[in-house]
């Protein structure tokens, strides 16, 4: 009988239209539309190159724009009217190209939309206006702007400071008599001293390996996030299980309880095959990330055991609303979306610095996230090479099935219903 | 009024499903408005924990540690592996920096053999942000290091620690007419896209659902039988529905204001951005009630919520900021009202006050009230081919 109970449970749950369309191909369109919208974040620099900043630089002292645009080389190129027609030949590391200009052409330029901003270069150097001018790229305009003033307070101050040790008994200078050839001399080796001072630079990370795709960018956290809430996804499995065999939920609900079969016998009948289904197709989606050619790292068995387990932690999270409050269906089918999402977003899957937020202020809420929990399993596979704060995850979500699964049979086991 | 005092009394036979949703997403909306509105509206890295391990405590060392730690948290860790390694897992450390005993003795030698012991988590955008600190840090000492002939005088630190703050302090000017003004409306106008997901989301889940309740055949039929004229029943519908969607957008908005302060409601640039965003609420009114009418599942109204939503959200930019978006998933974006109404607040985050084209701006306001007209059309084509069929 219990066979037979769950061989029917099996077809019923794929013949259901809604079921297909909600919990296999969401799953699936959603996991594209995620990869597809971050594709480009996995190298920022080469989106960068693709469309540098476009700047005007003007300046009253042409010594001043000449040292800018010096400086500017280092990231750049002179020559904005080229740009547009030949972006595809662009050079990898152009993040800037900028033009010499008068204020009355730099202005008309901003007009045009020819470039996005008129910078002054004077001391210091100023922003005089921008026209679209996204966050990121003028957070990376500021970013090199700050670094050529700050080269130059540095060359001033040394300069400063070795010109005042120098010549720091001025009353002797005075009466030294330097010929104009010696002070132009003395003037020449200060100014190549300086020079020499910006050539040897340190680089203390220059051996760091050149990290491959997506371990260069927050796209991975994105993604453990976003795998952790798809295998969780199936919480409304467990509330519609719980709607099947309960008398007071729905029809069938009725129909079963009257059934001359135990509540224990009828729950495992029908829920047995929507974990194994729910789990296979954990499995699917995680094959389907990796055509996708996203490398969540080699450990593969224990990769699809913390997957398999988010699943059931899932599933019987569900099982435990549905058996435990009596609310109707439509709430607990709400209930049953809502949790994932919010678990999801505190997991950073919508804002990836959510996680650091929560572990600052409410810590024990990602101790009981599941989500947080998968996704942070993922991540110490990824990073961890011995398996001890893995395995600590995957005791946790332990934890949770165990809880969860008592909570069913004690709510399956309260119910007595005064009419129906 | 009968239908529209029923479709208000169905919301409220559903009040505890719509005030849970209500309250998630203002959950959501004002944990990212507190760190957006904390974080000046900059696109810059949240303050990181950090913890430095100072083994040498001498006056260099000690002004690197207070140059790390500046802007971020501290995070007082021992050295010890297991310890740190804790910390990074648990998500409560972000960077950890070991000064060495021989720091400044080998800095003096040769700079570049520094064995400075660092360590991050995973997303290498907060190693790369501490990298580059730290080699423009050590850099500048470098300046002074030749200065000195690789001896920097004991008597001299101090006056070169001072010179260093002057250098590391951000100086570069940006146009004083963007200083005098406020800041607060390119948070605003962040913000303000955010709301854009939330009402996808809390228009199919509470007012879809409430439309498709009210389109059951049976409740529908009992309406029509009872000499209720099917125009005046769908203008009902239509009404209960916007001012429903208008309530909680005005509570969003409220919210918003909250986070990002009232004097957003006199700056010219807000009050386009609060038009647009109402006439994407509009919009999307519109689409919520022409898909109920494709697909009317009233149980697969929250799924639907969920995955258009989450959809629209990361395709138009409002989780992701465009500059990494897929061109062709972004242009392919622009069918949803969606889109030009962040293109707006984008429009409002990239430009300075005076810069702002609100031509360009009502624009976009056009083309999405056109596709609320487009989706209204539709939806009253669908249910009068409906009513011919019977249904």
């Amino acid at each position: 009988m219990f066979r037979h109970l769950l061989k029917y449970s099996f077809k019923i749950y794929f013949y259901n239209k809604a079921n297909m369309m909600w919990n296999f191909i969401f799953p699936f369109v959603f996991i594209s539309v995620f990869f597809l919208a971050l594709g480009n974040f996995s190298d920022p620099t080469a989106e960068f190159s693709k469309d540098p900043v476009k700047l005007a630089i003007v300046a009253s002292d042409q010594q001043e724009a000449d040292n800018l645009a010096e400086f500017l080389d280092n990231f750049g190129e002179e020559g904005i009217a080229e740009q547009t027609k030949s972006e595809e030949t662009s050079s990898d590391d152009v993040f800037i190209k900028y033009q010499l200009t008068d204020a009355e052409n730099a202005e008309q330029m901003l007009a045009d939309q020819a470039v996005q901003a008129v910078v002054k270069a004077g001391n210091p150097v100023e922003i005089l206006a921008y026209n679209d001018l996204s966050k990121v790229k003028s957070s990376l305009l500021d970013q090199f702007l700050e670094s050529y003033e700050s080269i130059r307070k540095t060359t001033t101050m040394i300069g400063d400071r070795y010109a005042d040790e120098k010549f720091s008994d001025l009353a002797s200078f005075a009466g030294s008599q330097l010929s104009e050839q010696e002070f132009n001399a003395i003037i020449e080796q200060t100014k190549m001293d300086i020079l020499a001072k910006h050539e040897e630079t340190v680089d203390l990370f220059s051996d760091e390996s050149e990290s491959t795709e997506l371990s260069t960018s927050p796209l991975l956290i994105y993604f453990f996030a976003c795998i952790a809430y798809i295998a969780f996804y199936p919480l409304n499995t467990g509330v519609t299980t719980l709607t099947e065999i309960t008398a007071n939920q729905s029809g069938v609900g009725l129909r079963n309880s009257a059934t001359p079969i135990s509540k224990t016998k009828m729950f495992f009948a029908v829920f047995i095959p929507r974990w194994i289904i729910h789990c296979i197709f954990t499995l699917v989606i995680y094959l389907y990330v990796n055509l996708l050619g996203v490398n969540l790292g080699d450990n593969y068995l224990q990769i699809i055991v913390l997957l398999m387990l988010g699943t059931t932690s899932a599933v019987l999270t569900g099982t435990a609303i549905g058996a435990l409050f009596n609310f109707n269906t439509g709430l607990k089918m709400g209930i049953s979306i809502a949790l994932p999402l919010v678990f999801g977003f505190a997991s950073g899957m919508m804002y990836n610095g959510m996680p650091r937020i929560i572990a600052q202020y409410i810590p024990w809420f990602n101790k009981m996230n599941p989500i947080g929990i998968i996704s942070k399993g993922l991540y110490m596979l990824y990073s961890d090479p011995t398996f001890v704060r893995f395995n600590q995850q995957i005791f946790n979500l332990l934890i949770i099935i165990g809880i969860m699964f008592i909570l069913t049979i004690f709510g399956l086991r309260r119910n007595s219903y005064e009419s129906i | 009024m009968k239908v529209f005092k029923l479709f208000l009394r169905i919301i409220n036979k559903h009040k505890g499903f719509a005030i849970m949703y209500i309250m998630i997403m203002i959950l959501i909306i004002s944990i990212i408005g507190g760190q957006v509105a904390a974080q000046n509206g900059e696109f810059t890295m949240n303050e990181a924990a950090v913890a430095v391990i100072d083994h040498e405590q001498s006056e260099f060392s000690a002004h690197f540690k207070e140059y790390l730690l500046q802007g971020n948290h501290q995070v007082e860790v021992p050295d010890d592996r297991d310890v740190i390694a804790d910390k990074f897992y648990d998500e409560s450390l972000d960077y950890l920096v070991i000064i060495p005993q021989d720091f400044s003795e080998t800095f003096a030698k040769d700079p570049n053999s520094l064995d400075l012991q660092t360590n991050s988590m995973l997303n290498r955008q907060v190693a790369m942000t501490f990298e580059n600190k730290i080699n423009n840090y050590l850099n500048i000492w470098n300046q002074y290091r030749i200065l000195y002939d690789n001896n920097i005088p004991a008597d001299k630190i101090s006056g070169i620690i001072s010179e260093i703050d002057q250098i590391m302090m951000p100086s570069v000017k940006v146009a004083a007419q963007e200083k005098q003004q406020s800041e607060s409306y390119k948070i605003f106008s962040y913000i303000i896209s955010q709301i854009n997901y939330v009402a996808i989301v809390l228009g199919f889940t509470i007012i879809g659902y409430s439309f498709l309740v009210m389109e059951d055949p049976l409740i529908k039929k009992r309406e029509l039988v009872s000499g209720y004229p099917e125009g005046k029943r769908t203008k009902e519908l239509f009404l209960a529905s916007f001012t429903v969607m208008f309530v909680i957008w005005l509570l969003l908005l409220l919210v918003a204001l909250i986070f990002t302060g009232f004097e957003n409601l006199t700056i010219k640039a807000s009050q386009f951005l609060i038009i647009s965003n109402f006439v994407h609420l509009i919009a999307i009114t519109a689409l919520v009630l022409f898909v109920c009418h494709l697909y009317p599942k009233k149980d697969s109204s929250t799924f639907l919520g969920n995955m258009v939503g989450l959809s629209i959200s990361f395709t138009t930019g409002i989780f992701i900021t465009r500059d990494f978006l897929n061109e062709i998933l972004l242009k392919i974006s622009s069918i949803t009202p969606t889109y030009w109404d962040v293109s707006n607040a984008y429009h409002v985050q990239s430009n300075m006050l005076d810069k702002i084209d609100y031509g360009y701006m009502f624009q976009n306001m056009l083309v999405m009230l056109i596709m609320a007209v487009v989706f209204v059309l539709l939806t009253f084509v669908l249910r009068r081919m409906k009513l011919k069929e019977g249904v």
